[in-house]
């Protein structure tokens, strides 16, 4: 049976909506909620978080969003935060950073603002992030709620940018981008408008499943205590 | 034996998360307004939905649409965040030939 992970939520402080929140995930169907939190976040507060979502259910991942301006201030944070967190995002703002968390293996997601003119998405970057095992992320929350001529731009993007990137064989992850209940829909809603930007519907539920679930694992192997380096992996029991 | 010249349909069962109730009058806007503005009229005539049942109070509908232009019609229900200026989530929780079906697999879930 498939498992659907939503790797964008952006969780409300009140306990009662986050409840509300993580019981709708449950009832639509889905088995992993990536949550994006603040790079000083506490233990108790990701506990809280853990919590509420076992109660529902919900596997949890941590989650942290960077926009950085420079190179310098990507490499600085990714080495001072890379440890703490389960799945790093990094929305590029420009061609350096694009480039730099496109190579970066550290780097899990790279997204870019929904309506920026220069999106800075281009064949070298999906060819570094493909070669670097880092997947493009598709935001769902703008298709949501921008209506006419800003919709189209943003559909308009999104298929020039997922063409790019399949040509390449770089992973798409959908994610909601959800700040409340209303905005979450079921995997299948979401592959549904997936359709708009090109994508098939058995690819679109790829990226809503086997991808982010993958990159989950792969990490959650990463920060295990068996992990050595890539390959090389601790079998024996300490003495 | 299937007759070819019937167009097969498909009918969906639509969950509504709202806190206000609203009437059928505004579920319908919603819908086309939604399908207009993602596929134009053209697309508009090709989904044809309609609204076979809608009961405010247990916030359920169902709808029907042809069965070779599902994703689209899920694609323009999914795409609707506001009736009336409020808030609303509308998801499908499942899609079936019949109306027997879809009833028995919806309320058994």
């Amino acid at each position: 049976m498939k498992r659907f992970a939503d790797l964008h939520l952006y969780p409300p402080v009140e306990k009662e909506n986050l409840t509300r929140i993580f019981n709708k995930y449950a009832k639509l169907g889905y088995d992993l909620v990536g949550v994006s939190l603040p790079i000083n976040v506490t233990k108790s507060r990701i506990q809280q978080l853990r919590r509420i979502c076992h109660h529902e259910g919900l596997d949890l991942a941590t989650r942290l969003d960077l926009v950085p301006r420079s190179v310098q201030d990507l490499t600085y944070i990714l080495r001072r935060t890379r440890y703490k967190f389960e799945i790093i995002s990094v929305t590029c703002v420009s061609k350096p950073v694009s480039r730099q968390a496109a190579k970066d293996r550290r780097v899990d997601l790279i997204s870019y603002r929904p309506y920026s003119r220069d999106r800075f998405f281009d064949i070298s970057t999906a060819k570094f992030a493909s070669e670097a095992l880092a997947a493009f992320e598709v935001n769902m929350a703008p298709l949501l709620y921008e209506k006419g001529i800003r919709r189209a731009k943003v559909i308009s993007n999104l298929r020039r940018e997922v063409r790019t990137a399949r040509k390449f064989n770089l992973r798409i992850v959908i994610s909601s981008g959800s700040t409340n209940e209303y905005s979450i829909r079921t995997p299948q809603d979401f592959a549904a408008l997936s359709t708009l930007f090109d994508l098939t519907p058995q690819q679109s539920l790829k990226a809503i499943s086997e991808v982010p679930i993958d990159l989950i694992e792969r990490n959650r192997k990463k920060q295990s205590q068996e992990y050595i380096a890539p390959g090389i992996h601790l079998r024996k029991e300490k003495i | 034996m299937i007759d070819r010249r019937i167009e097969r349909k498909r009918y969906i069962f639509l969950t509504i998360m709202r806190e206000q109730i609203f009437f059928q009058m505004d579920l319908k806007n919603a819908l086309w307004n939604a399908i207009l503005g993602l596929y134009g009229e053209n697309g508009a005539s090709r989904i044809n939905l309609r609204i076979i049942r809608f009961d405010p109070n247990a916030r359920f509908a169902i709808l029907r649409c042809p069965h070779k232009v599902i994703n689209q019609a899920r694609a323009a229900i999914a795409s609707i965040t506001k009736i009336n200026n409020e808030d609303v989530s509308l998801s499908v929780t499942r899609v079936s030939g019949t109306i027997k079906s879809l009833m028995k697999k919806s309320l058994l879930r």
